[in-house]
């Protein structure tokens, strides 16, 4: 019979300024811009069904929405990508000024975000926790979750309370 | 006393852990594996609570979820937790538990003189009596007699949980038909998820099967969504709500075994057959010393063995059938076999002590003190009946079996009326495979078992209970029928039989049986009534795990420099940021902190936090064109680094929000919207960016990347100059409304020259991590020019000072831009959101409530926020007091307000109303300060 999943440990570490930055176009209205960006990328864009990929440099691109992406680790993308979009229909910003990335790991973490997870290895989904919009992101059994950096003490405080999760120091 | 712990047996205890508890302050002792119920029964407790409406004596009649009278309270203060049936409840350490019932206890109940009363207590006596003078006086009353436990007046100390599950079969019951179902399921490659409510599996369970015991099935929904409960009791953590839903969902849970109907068969010592044996084998608990069987098929045969091997004096089996099948094997054991023969009542007063058998050798009378009966079974529909499924009488059965399935249903076992252990594992196999195979949802199994006997009658149908925890007898379903009743939906409101806790789960089936027999009718016809969630008593709190309460109960939103404030000794407000109200020294009220952080910025320098303000940008060939399209400013005609104040409306020409738009290419713009309709605006534009106007642009929010500080006042640019930010040295080559953007410490900042408090204002943006950076440079800065940081309050004042409106607040759901002062409706060329509206004969009608300045008579005394004008008769309001202050600048009160014709208005005197206090105030144009605006430009 399987334990009670109340004995389930998450562990977390917070990561108030992560590497992120953030791309909005319509990929599907100027095949020239996309086809800069995706230069520059190096890598096909995410789509709603692969909707995390990995770039040739080891950035990870990650599907929000229709004209919405975030890059982690973008490196040397992010200059690039914004002369990419100069004069076009495009915004290229530091997205790590506004999220803030929590890292969540342990055996309770599948049993209790898993029924969102939707495929196995890497892969990630906009989806709803603690009341808010989150970015989730699974690597094999972890999952780093992008939240609003004004929400950050917030879900912090929730996962402490209601989850008892044990916070890490930051790696 | 009867009961007692037999000297061996017991599969399911631990002898060798005694628990010591509480029950209504006794101190007794049970053994680990105990459920409450069964150590109650251990230490000879009997009574375990009163009647609902009689208050006669209950005793434990069953197991697990067959129980109906042992409700006790758990614990006590916060703790308390009421309504729990005893079977349910394991026992553990230090367990305190209580009978609600009962007055002054509930071995000796003054409340029995009910009974005596019976004749005046009929079903619904108290629709008829108490209806003169008034119900409402009596409902106290009657509700503290009759009510089953107390709910506790203290908030809940412990932790509830929602968690979710997804699986390709759910099965609820861990039965042998359940068990038979999940390994079948498993074994065809489907991830399956098993639930039972009680502590431990009827057998091994499959292996790669899941399973979560202590586990209530609570509802089931559509699209096979299941709600169950787990017990946890671990720390402080008490229940976990499941989300549970399944591509099939397989029902294996089993049935009830039912009462039997005769004089008395409240008492305590009359109990389930089943249960008896239970008792005995699980927990090595005699019921009784002398037990009378009274049964109607074969199961209790097994009970009876089984109570005369734990050395139990079994009196007799009293059959209801003529020729019992086991009749002989009972006689061989020494066991009278009474056939054909059935209970006419109980003896006793306050427990059984004998009962009076009627049959082909006439009536007598037995000693006994545990009757064991076994009415017949009724397999557990109630989930069935949640999920939507039909339900069919089987006379056979002589209880309601499944139907037609409404969703992806399968049920097995004894719940599918199945009773023998074969075919139940069988046909828990069957159910999955034809899930696995896509079949339609069928009907049960064949029917298997004995037919259920007719109903005995009883010799004073007062005293005849059909459901025991609401005190309904077979008297008041008689006084029902009498009455007409016809549906069982109504007969059960009127006498409210089925309406407890149990949900009718012992006397619903008793109830229609007995029903069709005082009508001469067929139990088909009448059908049962129907089940809802919750299936067992929850705690409100476990269905509202996921919403949490105290400071968790919504998402909040701290500032980027919330530290900084923290440490200015801020007081918070909560607008889903905490924003600072305003910056107290101790002993100062908020009022005197906001007229002097006001005056400071009149006439020094002031810094404060703007970050929640909404900043989304709008970036693309046509983002200017777009921007003409929603707004009323024509941002397209702004140049590249100035900005402009721009007003939003809806179609009807409504102002939606307002703030300044700044370009900060020529494809690049800034849209500043409050920070209360932030969300709503950018809702907004991309509603109507993607369904009416897909121009060349994209859009984004920001708000959350840039951290804002406003330094304001006169002595504003010394601050910014101070701090490093490099600022044109001219005043006019960065004026008022302009952008730019610039570095500090090597960290990009933007700043805004723009002012919502009338002075010469600085808004200077940077990433929000350096957002503390940002607030202790300017502090540093601000120090030589005394600086302080002003908050909500003092920004009230400000912007009422200079006239300046907070959309929302100072407008209303009519309120359009000319009422505010901006223009005349629809002079703008080109076309725009709500122009046409704006255009319509409505917009320029007279009567219209338009924005103006009150000055009270009495200058000392703001007016209330709300309070109407009022004037004519009877005193038809003319508009209301939109935003209120008191003006240290001007040592006078003023407020802005909507008002009838208001612009043509002023200088006339009003009357103001509110609540009961009549003010009067001067109409005045609604710019109290500075109305040239020669402070912005300085």
């Amino acid at each position: 019979m399987s334990e009670p999943v109340a004995t389930e440990a998450v562990h977390f570490h917070v990561d108030s300024m992560p590497a992120l930055a953030r791309l909005t176009f319509d990929p599907d209205r100027d095949s020239a811009l996309t086809r800069a960006i995706t230069a520059v990328l190096e890598a096909p864009l995410p789509a709603p069904t692969v909707p995390v990929a990995t770039q040739a440099g080891g950035a990870l691109l990650i599907w929000q929405g229709p004209h919405d992406f975030l890059i982690e680790t973008p490196g040397a993308l992010l200059p690039a990508l914004e002369q990419a979009g100069a004069g076009k229909s495009a915004l290229v910003g530091d997205a790590g000024a506004g999220l803030v990335s929590f890292t969540l790991s342990g055996s309770g973490v599948a049993a209790r975000l898993d029924h969102d997870r939707p495929g196995s290895g890497l892969c990630s989904r906009v989806t709803r926790f603690a009341a808010l919009r989150v970015t989730a992101v699974w690597r094999d059994e972890t999952v780093r979750l992008y939240v609003d950096r004004s929400h950050a003490a917030y879900v912090r405080q929730w996962l402490l309370d209601r989850w008892d999760a044990v916070e890490m120091p930051a790696s | 006393m009867s009961g007692f712990r037999l000297p061996r047996g017991g599969d399911g205890i631990d002898r060798s852990q005694p628990l010591t508890f509480r029950y209504n302050g006794r101190t007794l002792q049970g053994f680990a594996g105990d459920t409450l119920a069964s150590a109650l029964l251990a230490n000879g407790v009997s009574i375990v609570g009163r009647g609902f409406k009689y208050h006669r004596p209950r005793g434990v009649i069953g197991t697990g979820f067959a129980e109906t009278n042992a409700l006790v309270q758990l614990g006590e203060g916060a703790a308390l937790t009421p309504n729990m049936p005893a079977t349910l409840v394991p026992l553990r350490e230090g367990l305190v538990a209580s009978s609600p019932t009962g007055w002054p206890s509930t071995r000796f109940d003054l409340g029995r003189l009910n009974d005596r009363l019976a004749a005046l207590l009929s079903a619904g006596f108290y629709y008829k009596t108490f209806i003169w003078p008034n119900w409402h006086w009596f409902e106290p009353f009657i509700r503290r007699a009759a009510g089953f436990g107390t709910a506790p007046a203290l908030p809940d100390p412990d932790r509830y949980e929602a968690r979710e599950r997804h699986a390709d079969v759910l099965v609820i019951g861990g039965g042998p038909a359940g068990l038979a179902a999940a390994e079948a399921a498993h074994a065809a490659g489907a991830k399956v998820l098993l639930v039972e409510a009680d502590t431990r599996l009827s057998g091994p369970l499959p292996p790669g099967v899941e399973a979560l015991t202590r586990t209530t099935a609570l509802g089931y929904y559509d699209a096979n969504f299941v709600t169950a409960v787990e017990e946890i009791d671990t720390g402080a953590l008490r229940q976990r709500l499941w989300k549970l839903r399944a591509a099939q969902v397989v029902i294996a849970t089993g049935a009830f075994e039912r009462p039997m109907l005769f004089a008395n068969n409240d008492l305590p010592g009359v109990m389930l057959a089943s249960a008896v044996q239970t008792y005995i084998a699980r927990y090595g608990v005699a019921p009784g010393k002398a037990v009378l069987f009274a049964t109607a098929e074969d199961a209790a045969y097994a009970a009876a063995f089984a109570a005369q091997e734990a050395g139990l004096a079994v009196r007799a089996i009293v059959d209801l059938r003529p020729a019992p099948p086991l009749a002989e094997q009972a006689r061989a054991r020494g066991i009278p076999v009474h056939a054909g023969s059935h209970v006419c009542a109980a003896r006793g007063w306050s427990r059984v002590r004998g009962a009076v058998i009627d049959g082909p050798d006439g009536a007598q009378r037995i000693g006994c003190d545990l009757i064991a009966v076994s009415g017949g079974w009724s397999p557990a529909v109630q989930l069935f009946s949640q999920s939507g499924g039909r339900t069919r009488h089987d006379p056979a059965l002589g209880g309601f079996v499944p139907d037609k399935a409404a969703q992806p249903t399968h049920v097995c076992g004894l719940a599918a009326g199945l009773r023998d252990l074969d075919e139940a594992v069988a046909s828990g196999r069957a159910r999955w495979l034809a899930a696995a195979r896509g079949d339609a949802p069928t009907a049960p199994l064949p029917l298997a078992g004995p037919p259920a006997p007719p109903l005995p009658p009883g010799d004073n149908p007062k005293r005849v209970f059909v459901d025991l925890q609401t005190d309904v007898t077979l008297a008041d379903l008689e006084q029902a029928t009498r009455e007409n009743y016809r549906s069982v939906e109504h007969v059960k409101r009127y006498t409210v039989w089925g309406m407890g806790v149990d949900q009718g789960r012992l006397s619903s089936t008793n109830g229609v049986a007995a029903l069709a027999q005082l009508r001469g009718d067929d139990p088909a016809a009448l059908g049962t009534t129907k089940y809802r969630p919750p299936f067992a008593p929850v705690a409100i709190a476990a269905l509202a795990a996921d919403r949490p309460n105290g400071a968790l109960f919504r998402p909040w939103q701290l500032l980027p420099a919330h530290d900084w404030h923290v440490a200015q000794g801020a007081v918070f407000e909560d607008f889903g940021h905490l924003r600072p109200s305003h910056y107290p020294p101790a002993g100062e009220s908020m009022g005197a902190a906001a007229r002097r952080e006001a005056l400071a910025v009149r006439g020094n320098v002031g810094i404060m936090d703007s970050s929640s303000f909404g900043k989304i940008e709008l970036k693309g060939p046509e983002a200017g064109r777009f921007l003409d399209l929603i707004s009323l400013g024509r941002p397209s005609t702004i140049p590249v680094g100035r900005a402009r104040y721009n007003l939003l409306c809806d179609e009807l020409g409504v102002l939606l929000d307002d703030g300044v738009i700044a370009r900060l290419a020529d494809d690049h713009f800034l849209l500043n919207a409050s920070s209360g309709h932030a969300a709503r605006v950018r809702g907004w534009i991309e509603d109507w960016h993607q369904c009416q106007w897909p121009l060349d642009l994209v859009t984004r929010d920001v708000t959350e990347e840039w951290a804002v500080l406003t330094v304001a006042g006169p002595k504003a640019r010394d601050v910014v100059r101070a701090a490093g930010c490099a600022l044109p040295p001219a005043s006019a080559d960065f004026p008022h409304l302009s952008v730019a953007e610039a570095t500090l410490d090597g960290h990009r900042v933007r700043i805004q020259r723009v002012s919502f408090t009338g002075e010469l204002s600085y808004e200077i943006a940077i990433a929000a991590p350096q957002a503390g950076m940002l607030a202790d440079r300017l502090w540093e800065a601000g120090q030589a020019f005394g600086m302080v940081p002003f908050g909500l309050e003092a920004l009230d004042i400000l912007r009422i000072e200079k006239g300046f409106i907070h959309v929302g607040t100072d407008t209303d759901g009519a309120t359009i831009p000319a009422d505010i002062g901006w223009g005349k409706p629809g002079q703008r060329e080109g076309d725009y959101l709500g122009k046409r509206s704006l255009l319509h004969p409505s917009a320029s009608k007279t009567g219209r409530r338009q924005l103006v300045g009150l000055e009270p008579l009495e200058r000392q005394e703001p007016l209330p926020v709300g309070a109407h004008v009022v004037g004519g008769s009877p005193h038809p309001s003319q508009g209301f007091v939109t935003s209120s202050c008191f003006s240290p600048t001007l040592d006078r009160a003023i407020a802005l307000g909507l008002l009838a014709d208001g612009r043509q208005r002023h200088g006339e005197m009003v009357d103001i109303w509110s609540e009961g206090r009549a003010f009067r105030a001067r109409v005045v144009a609604p710019r109290f300060l500075d109305p040239e605006g020669a402070r912005l430009h300085v």
